[in-house]
């Protein structure tokens, strides 16, 4: 192995190792925060940012409550259960960690240091990139049985089982509204993905697009384990679930790979339809991607943040409902809406297509822009119905409620 | 050179989880190992140059083939572990009240009535009584 191999893998792969954690750390801050103001609460503000004074006029916010975090979580005692199975129990958190932060190279960020580092290196220009990464985010699922299973508790087993009932069902919707876009731009590259939404071409903005990407985005919040689908820890009902027996570092562990998970999960979110690097004066300022992209995933964890402090949690059977009866149907028929659509556009244009460049934008040119309106509207028209239908059709059904001494 | 050195530590590593696999009484730690061995063969896949392949063996090997496995296991696991003299308590009482009551004595002479049954007092007597068994 020459030196300069080794020296371009640690360029494309350490500083993903420094960057995400801090934003992590960041991040923590900003849900307690902003779930704070939501409950109306203050939040944490007295601990200071470091090699400033202590609460006082510098303490910025609390910007330093990270920091405390990561301190005090170091230095507690490593307790593990009487009748643990020791090994597992060790190793679930490290497994958890790991395919959320391996994820993190399939993410087309064009950091500048990578500019002139060779492509092989580069994991977001394999052929595949996209596949990779829903293959590895699976693992995650492993690691919350391990956890669940290693710690013998039953509330541990319980969250562990649920955890990968959740998973399973949620990575159905997940991929099928991934293919979209894949339909769209005929590449699994992530790179091709982020570069064929160039200028304002964003797969968010085409009706099939949005449909694909609010089920995108409501299956990562429940792969992840976020309000309000985080039934695998729910706190009143199983205590933590399958971190009931993590303390101290080890749950850290957990912690940071739920939250890198969900860095990932924005960041294909953003790569698949929500255009990558891609903003205004990009074209000028090339390093402004970078910048495009963070913000981008900011504002979908923000969005992740309110939803968790809005919306009460769902009982087991209406999860498992809304995946196979409502997500799946829906996911399922947009990917007919997006073939047909597709197709209309492509009228006896599509012996010369070529399968080098993104399929949509070759389809886009030279389209009438009647049929252009016609096809957005009906495929508007036809989402919504079905949305509506569906939602009437997976309904549970409950009788009204009876009230016998308040009226 | 250095695909020689992937390719022994990748064989290496399928090969001790194949056996960990097999040897292992625990089922949740023998179906953890055959986890290991897949991923190990993903990565002599990648090896190859056959990504696409790589993938799906992570994706369905390992995502869907072992959560398969661990869900099996968990049922079975919760089904006969736990539960047992409760269920099967709860499957006669639920026999009962779904039968004629006039059927049940007779459910339970032909069930004595059976000659296989009948015999085994047979052979405790016999395990008693004979200076050979003793």
């Amino acid at each position: 192995m020459s030196l300069e191999l080794i020296r371009d893998i640690l360029v494309a792969t350490v500083p993903l190792l420094l960057i995400f954690p801090t934003l992590f750390a960041f991040t923590t801050w900003l849900e307690r925060k902003a779930l704070a103001r939501i409950q109306n609460r203050i939040g944490p503000n007295k601990v200071g940012v470091p090699l400033t004074r202590y609460g006082g006029r510098f303490s910025l916010f609390g910007l330093g409550q990270p920091m405390a975090d990561g301190i005090k979580m170091l230095f507690k005692e490593n307790i593990v259960p009487r009748d643990a199975d020791r090994l597992f129990h060790l190793l679930a958190p490290i497994l958890a960690l790991i395919p959320a932060m391996l994820v993190l190279c399939f993410l087309p960020i064009d950091f500048p240091w990578i500019n002139n580092i060779q492509d092989s290196v580069k994991a977001f220009m394999l052929d595949g990139a996209v596949i990779f990464f829903f293959a590895i985010t699976g693992l995650n699922t492993l690691a919350v049985f391990m956890a669940g299973w290693a710690s013998r508790n039953k509330y541990s087993l319980l969250g562990g089982m649920r955890a990968i009932a959740q998973m399973v069902s949620y990575e159905i919707p997940l991929v099928l509204s991934a293919v979209i876009v894949v339909m769209m731009v005929g590449s699994l590259n992530a790179a091709e993905i982020a570069n064929a939404q160039a200028g304002w071409n964003w797969f968010v903005f085409t009706p099939w697009g949005l449909a694909a990407f609010i089920i995108f985005f409501i299956a990562a919040l429940a792969e992840t384990n976020r309000s309000p689908f985080d039934l695998p820890e729910a706190e009143s009902e199983i205590i933590a679930g399958y971190f009931t027996e993590y303390s101290g570092f080890k749950f850290a562990l957990f912690f940071l790979g739920e939250y890198i998970a969900m860095f990932a999960i924005s960041g294909l979110a953003v790569t698949l339809f929500l255009g990558g690097g891609a903003g205004p004066g990009v074209a000028a300022l090339p390093w402004l991607s970078v910048i495009w992209f963070l913000v981008k995933i900011f504002a979908l964890i923000a969005v992740m943040i309110w939803l968790r402090g809005t919306l009460p949690r769902l009982r087991v059977d209406q999860l498992m409902g809304f995946a196979w009866k409502f997500l799946l149907p829906l996911s399922i028929l947009n990917i007919f809406i997006a073939g047909s659509a597709l197709h209309l556009l492509a009228g006896d244009r599509l012996a010369d297509l070529d399968e080098k460049q993104p399929i949509l934008r070759q389809l886009m040119e030279g389209a009438n822009p009647l049929v252009v309106a016609g096809l957005w509207i009906g495929a508007l028209l036809i989402l919504y119905v079905a949305a509506n239908g569906l939602n009437q059709l997976s309904r549970a059904k409950v009788r009204p409620r009876e009230y016998k001494y308040a009226e | 050179m250095t695909e020689q050195i992937a390719f022994w530590i990748l064989s290496a590593i399928a090969v001790l989880g194949a056996l960990v696999a097999v040897r292992k009484r625990n089922l949740i730690h023998g179906v953890f190992a055959l986890m290991i061995f897949f991923a190990a063969l993903s990565g002599l896949f990648l090896l190859l140059l056959a990504e696409f392949i790589a993938a799906a063996q992570v994706l369905v090997y390992i995502g869907a083939v072992g959560i398969l496995l661990l869900f099996a296991i968990m049922l079975v696991l919760v089904a006969i572990g736990v539960p047992l003299v409760y269920s099967i308590g709860g499957a006669a009482v639920v026999g009962a009240m779904s039968m004629n009551f006039t059927f049940l004595p007779s459910r339970m002479f032909t069930g004595v009535e059976s000659f296989v049954l009948a015999s085994i007092p047979f052979f405790y007597w016999r395990r008693r009584f004979s200076p050979a068994a003793a």
